[in-house]
């Protein structure tokens, strides 16, 4: 989603937002990410600190602090709301792991979309297709990408073949070069 | 749910997030009247304010269930049950921590005579029963054991770490007023101050069979990562910081893969020397920069590097878009003129951002001066223009030369039809 992203030339507006609208957003991501604990998520999104909208081409939107200016989440339309890697190191483990491995990451990093031969069975967590997943590596202690399944974990376990995540955030992509916005 | 079930179920609570008020429990349950639909909101409002409901300990049933694990996936650390299970110490999360850490490293967990996994279900309900009796008695001495092994952790500490500050253990622990939170902030605090949390075989005789997963285990309740210290826990803060590397703005684990990883071993040598490199059939970072050494090569100079690829800050990867605008060594400015519709010209400027002129200042004073308009335009090579509407290619160098005496004349092209020329 964000090969090609730059921040000066894909992104067109930033305002900030009601607080009702905030806190439905806060309130929708909690539900969202329910190993997301409430303090950890307060300080992500502090009640009492101004939200930005950026919004971008291709109907994509950026979460962004008042305060830090940090990109926090991002969605595609009224899609789920992501965290950026950078948020999601610091704030901990929230989403459900896909693990893969070590020979995945290159692809991966590159842009291209998760296949289910690539998918450690062994580590499946049991989860519905469309949901919001992080990428870990066999042998590596931090996330590398942000994905949403395409299949459930006992389409994956069952049919082996096609592609098992779409991989929407990655190391080193557009978004991760774009920690803030000015 | 029983009146005496319910009072003990609001004691566990309590008494895991907030022993203060346990005073308050008998006037809740007098509010809830026993019925359940009042039980229910009471209990979801508690779990809103103070988190998830605290799980029952049982020993017992998690002793079964660790014996069915070794059995199946590796009888030989049978033996080692009784000590992981004395470890958790009675509390619910300690156990689950347990669970879940075995479950990562062996992989599901097997079926069992007792029926499914799951302490919280059976046992919950095998506790709340056993409460019936018991009830404060019995809750009482857990917080005490909890309180005393606590303490007992923290003095270990100091024993190995500062011997001088022991008197200052009792304190400590009184402050934690016996919340779980609190006691596990404090031990985040003082292994961020001191080091690991020193294991009790310290004292005991070494034990090299069971110390794999009991050092994993010890990681695991103290809340730090099992190697490499990329993340860091903040105080204050339930936030992690993350070391990043400077040459590339990334995790450490994962500067293999990026070009630029040669100009980061150095780096990565200082500070990650043990760091297994998974593109390197696992060889840690202070073998493969041996390695390279003795074939004779050299690893860089991390400053050069780290300076080379400072371009943004260090927040990631060099930007292209920047990669002329900062400093570029090519300083011509050329004055070229395209043609738009018949007898419509546009004259483009270009590289007037590499003599540190603004580019949208320059375009509107240049605009001005035709009385034209101006704009500054992104070129498909990253770099930028300054074009006016207009054939002005003449008039352009000298007019440079007046807004801008900090260009060199004869740096100035000119591209007319074609044919390049200087304009000086």
């Amino acid at each position: 989603m964000f090969r090609k992203f730059v921040a000066g030339e894909q992104i067109s507006t930033q305002t900030p937002v009601k607080s009702s609208v905030q806190r439905g957003l806060t309130k929708n991501i909690g539900d969202q990410y329910p190993d997301l604990s409430a303090d950890v998520l307060d300080e992500v999104l502090p009640k009492k600190s101004q939200i930005l909208i950026a919004k971008c081409q291709d109907h994509v939107n950026l979460v962004v602090s008042g305060d830090s200016k940090e990109v926090l989440f991002f969605n595609q339309r009224e899609g789920p709301q992501y965290p950026t890697l950078r948020l999601l190191y610091k704030a901990g483990d929230f989403m459900t792991k896909v693990w893969v491995d070590a020979g995945a990451i290159k692809p991966l990093i590159g842009g291209a979309d998760l296949m289910c031969p690539g998918i450690r069975q062994d580590k499946l967590e049991d989860f519905p297709a469309d949901t919001p997943v992080q990428i870990m590596a066999e042998g590596k202690e931090l996330p590398f990408a942000v994905g949403i399944t395409k299949l459930s974990a006992a389409e994956i376990r069952a049919t082996n073949s096609g592609i098992g995540v779409e991989i929407l955030h990655s190391l080193g992509d557009g978004l991760w070069n774009c920690p803030t916005v000015d | 749910m029983t009146t005496d079930a319910f009072r003990a179920r609001l004691v566990r609570f309590y008494e895991h997030h907030q022993p203060d008020k346990l005073g308050d429990v008998e006037k809740l349950l007098a509010k809830t009247q026993g019925k359940p639909e009042n039980e229910q909101k009471l209990i979801d409002a508690l779990v809103d304010k103070y988190g998830p409901e605290p799980m029952v300990s049982d020993p017992e049933a998690l002793r079964a269930r660790i014996r069915a694990f070794y059995k199946h996936y590796n009888p030989d650390k049978l033996n080692k049950v009784d000590n992981l299970v004395t470890r958790t110490k009675g509390k619910a999360n300690y156990e689950e921590r347990l669970m879940a850490m075995l479950i990562e490293k062996y992989g599901d967990e097997p079926e069992h005579e007792e029926g499914e996994a799951g302490a919280t279900g059976a046992s919950a309900a095998k506790a709340s029963k056993n409460d019936d009796d018991d009830d404060d008695d019995d809750d009482d001495d857990e917080s005490d054991e909890e309180e005393y092994t606590f303490h007992s952790r923290v003095v270990r500490f100091y024993k190995k770490y500062a011997p001088e500050k022991i008197s200052d253990v009792d304190k400590l622990v009184e402050r934690t007023r016996g919340i779980v939170k609190n006691e596990e902030k404090l031990m985040t605090a003082l292994i961020d101050k001191y080091g690991p949390e020193p294991d009790s075989a310290d004292e005991d005789e070494d034990d090299d069979s069971g110390e794999e997963a009991e050092d994993d285990f010890d990681e695991l309740v103290v809340g730090k990562p099992v190697s490499g210290q990329m993340i860091l826990t903040k105080e204050d803060s339930h936030l992690r910081e993350i070391v990043y590397c400077p040459v590339d703005g990334m995790p450490p684990e994962y500067c293999e893969y990026l070009p630029t990883f040669k100009a980061a071993l150095p780096w990565l040598e200082e500070r990650f020397p043990d760091l297994q490199l998974t593109t390197k059939k696992g060889k840690t970072v202070a073998e493969v920069a041996a390695q390279i050494r003795a074939d004779g090569g050299e690893l860089g100079d991390a400053a050069s590097a780290v300076a080379a690829s400072k371009k943004r800050g260090g927040a990631g990867m060099p930007n292209k878009q920047h990669a002329s605008g900062a400093g570029g060594q090519d300083k011509t400015v050329t004055i070229e003129r395209s043609q738009r519709q018949r007898r419509k010209f546009v004259t483009s400027v270009v590289g007037l951002d590499a003599y540190d002129i603004k580019l949208k200042d320059a375009a509107k004073k240049l605009g001005r001066r035709f009385a034209c308009g101006s704009t500054v335009n992104k070129l498909p090579n990253g770099k930028q223009s300054i074009d006016i509407q207009g054939d002005y290619i003449y008039d352009m160098p000298d007019l440079i030369l007046e807004y801008f005496p900090s260009v060199d004349k004869s740096s100035i092209v000119l591209i007319d039809g074609g044919k390049k020329s200087k304009a000086f």
